[in-house]
């Protein structure tokens, strides 16, 4: 079955160029375009697809509260967002907002196809500087909820960015039970995403920053 | 005699005052007494030298001996109060003679207040002038100072614009100071020593200190300004507080050489200076802000524009190259499709640098002329977004160069809005002009929005208003959710401004 990847952009240029370029890949379909947060919004609900890709700068609603909206209403829709500008500020907002990801709008275009992929099946991706700088942003919960013995081990492994599939096979459990736990994670956490998540798994100590996983 | 003089001079407003040959005061008038500040009974008897200062005796003395001679003479002066204070006066000797008697009388008169006025007309025309003249803060401080230096007879004077807590400097602009003194002042000052002239500026009035620089020769604090302050030979200091709208500003220092005192109404005239000065260094400061400002605006848009064309052009055209790419090698029939897609958005690119760089050149503008900036933008509208955008375009119109820059702008503004907003198909872009006015008219077929509410695109339409507001000019709304937006901006021609 293809990934299912909904395009936010405000640009129409860009939304036809990536649903040119995507469409080269029979694994990936775009099911649908937004061209502002809001309807990106009611998009990803109509819709329900595994990826959204997500311009941050957009008119009416922008792309970290639409990224905001849709991780809080259907946690299991993964969001990476689409930058022209590497700007901190923007990037930090988007991962807290939930983003799992980001891009830059200049990233190699095969590079854009891996990483949506990942993003599908839940793969934590990011550049070991991108994390380090995002640790000092990210704050730790406040009074956590004790993770069970189950779920500390499910977090060292989304850390290390794997997929849900490949913690299944790590732990002998089924993936949808592994769905379960990063579930029960994120809202023990109060977090959004798996990438905070893997963020509060280096501040616990169960991952170190190199082994927290590469890629985007 | 004494009592004829008295009948005949003592109800003058000009001072009198007759001595004979040894420059004895006969006879002095009430008016005489006033100026200078004591009665008859000092005066009489006295030589008249010692009514003026010392440095200016040689040239009253050498006029009293020419009216003895016969010849009347006419010069100006200050003349002494008893306070220490000194007036400027305008004095007329003549020979008179009285009873067999050769004798001199000298009138006195007060530099009028027709005078006083032009004098300090001239001086805030001075600084009005060289406010607008200077480039920095700075550039125009010095200005201030020199002319109000030059304007009251001070030999040295430094503008100083305070803090809010009226403790430090922020900026100074001096004249006739050397820069070790501005040095060694700046060193004392930071080493504890109150700055000249803080407490005009914390009582807001002005301060008058005859023996300052005695005074801070004295003061071990000062140490570092002591060397130039000898050197300079001041004595007195005025310092006067700069108000603006009843804050204070900064302070004005005077510095005066040995042996002059001002009077009080050059403290009054100072403080003239000063608060003209502030209002003129206020709305300096403020004139540089808003450029800064405007500046900085501009930038951003200009960021904003880019964004928004040029860099997703680029990013859509190498998507679009290396879908082509891949599609030349399974399938090449299919990369016709990419291709065309990388050419529109090539061509839209081009039209879209092309409005972009006469934003960064505006002299476009004049060369190639309104007619054709607009046609160009409407282009890049329709290459861009694919909008059914129109221009209807008469000949050049007959406007100033400033007209047509915020026609173009306001233009540029509405398009955006359009784009950005309307969720339009169609735009129309007209210009039209008669004798009297120019104007344009934004017509599209978007959603519309409640004019009356808050809406997006209200900031563009704020700013497009003010644009055609500061022309004399106006700007008309029509529109409401559903119906599509109609925009007129109407300019006023005046036939100086073409």
């Amino acid at each position: 079955m293809p990934i299912r990847i909904l395009i936010a952009d405000d640009h129409s240029v860009v939304r036809q160029g990536l649903r040119m370029f995507l469409g080269l890949d029979p694994e990936l379909l775009v099911v649908g375009e937004a061209a502002d947060g809001a309807e990106a919004v009611r998009l990803a609900r109509d819709l329900g697809p595994d990826v959204v890709l997500m311009d941050l700068l957009m008119p009416v609603m922008d792309g970290i509260a639409a990224t905001e909206a849709i991780r809080r209403e259907l946690p299991d829709v993964e969001v990476m967002a689409l930058t022209s500008v590497l700007e901190d500020a923007s990037v930090i907002s988007a991962v807290r907002a939930g983003a799992i990801g980001y891009m830059l709008k200049n990233t190699e275009a095969d590079d854009l196809i891996r990483a949506i992929k990942a993003a599908a099946a839940g793969q934590v991706q990011l550049s070991p500087e991108a994390a380090a700088r995002l640790m000092r942003e990210v704050r730790a919960p406040q009074s956590p909820e004790a993770l069970t013995e189950r779920e500390t081990e499910v977090l060292r492994l989304v850390a290390q960015g794997q997929a849900n599939k490949q913690i299944a096979r790590a732990l002998r459990i089924g993936e949808k039970t592994v769905k379960t736990h990063v579930s029960s994670i994120l809202a023990k956490l109060g977090v959004q995403s798996r990438t905070q998540a893997a963020l509060f798994a280096v501040r616990l100590g169960l991952v170190s920053l190199d082994h927290l996983g590469g890629g985007a | 005699m004494t009592d004829r003089l008295a009948a005949l001079f003592g109800a003058a407003l000009d001072g009198i005052v007759v001595t004979d040959a040894a420059r004895r005061c006969l006879y002095v008038n009430p008016a005489v007494c006033e100026t200078v500040g004591c009665g008859p009974e000092h005066l009489v008897g006295r030589d008249i030298l010692t009514l003026f200062p010392e440095p200016i005796r040689p040239i009253i003395e050498e006029a009293i001996e020419a009216a003895f001679s016969g010849q009347s003479r006419r010069l100006i002066s200050p003349v002494l109060h008893t306070n220490g204070e000194e007036r400027q006066i305008e004095s007329t000797t003549c020979p008179l003679s009285l009873d067999g008697r050769a004798l001199v009388t000298l009138f006195l008169r007060d530099e009028s207040e027709t005078q006083r006025l032009a004098r300090k007309a001239h001086a805030m025309a001075q600084i009005v002038s060289s406010m607008s003249l200077a480039g920095s803060l700075e550039a125009t401080l010095a200005a201030l100072a020199r002319t109000a230096a030059h304007a009251t007879g001070g030999a040295a004077c430094g503008v100083i614009l305070m803090d809010e807590e009226l403790q430090g400097a922020r900026v100074t602009g001096t004249y006739g100071l050397s820069p070790q003194h501005v040095a060694g002042m700046r060193a004392a000052v930071r080493a504890g020593a109150p700055p000249p002239g803080r407490l005009a500026a914390q009582t807001r009035r002005p301060v008058v200190r005859l023996n300052a620089c005695e005074e801070m020769l004295a003061d071990p604090l000062y140490a570092p300004v002591h060397a130039a302050i000898r050197e300079a030979g001041w004595e007195a200091v005025v310092s006067v507080p700069l108000r603006y709208w009843g804050r204070v500003i900064g302070v004005l220092n005077m510095f005066y050489p040995g042996g002059r005192k001002p009077g009080q109404s050059e403290v009054d005239f100072l403080t003239a200076i000063a608060d003209q000065a502030a209002a003129a260094v206020e709305n300096a400061r403020l004139f540089v802000e808003a450029r800064d400002k405007a500046a900085l605006e501009e930038r951003q848009r200009l960021a904003r524009e880019l964004h928004d064309s040029v860099s997703q052009a680029l990013y859509g055209i190498a998507l679009g190259a290396r879908t082509a790419q891949a599609w030349l090698q399974r399938d090449p029939a299919k990369a016709a499709e990419p291709i065309g897609y990388v050419l529109s958005l090539a061509e839209a690119g081009l039209a879209e640098m092309r409005t972009l760089i006469f934003d960064l050149h505006p002299g476009a503008l004049e060369s190639e002329g309104l007619v054709a900036m607009l046609a160009k933008q409407v282009e890049a509208v329709r290459a861009r977004h694919g909008l059914d955008a129109r221009a209807f375009l008469p000949e050049e119109p007959d406007v100033s160069l400033g007209v047509k820059e915020a026609l173009y702008r306001i233009v540029q503004e509405g398009l955006h809005n359009t784009i950005k907003h309307a969720k339009a198909t169609r735009v129309d872009l007209r210009l039209s002009h008669t004798d009297d006015e120019v104007s344009v008219e934004l017509d599209d077929d978007g959603g519309g929005f409640d004019s009356e509410g808050e809406f997006p695109g209200h900031l563009g339409l704020r700013s497009m208003r003010e644009r055609a507001e500061h022309l004399g000019g106006f700007l008309e709304i029509s529109s409401a959710p559903g119906e599509g937006t109609h925009i007129r901006v109407r300019i006023p021609i005046s036939p100086d401004a073409t």
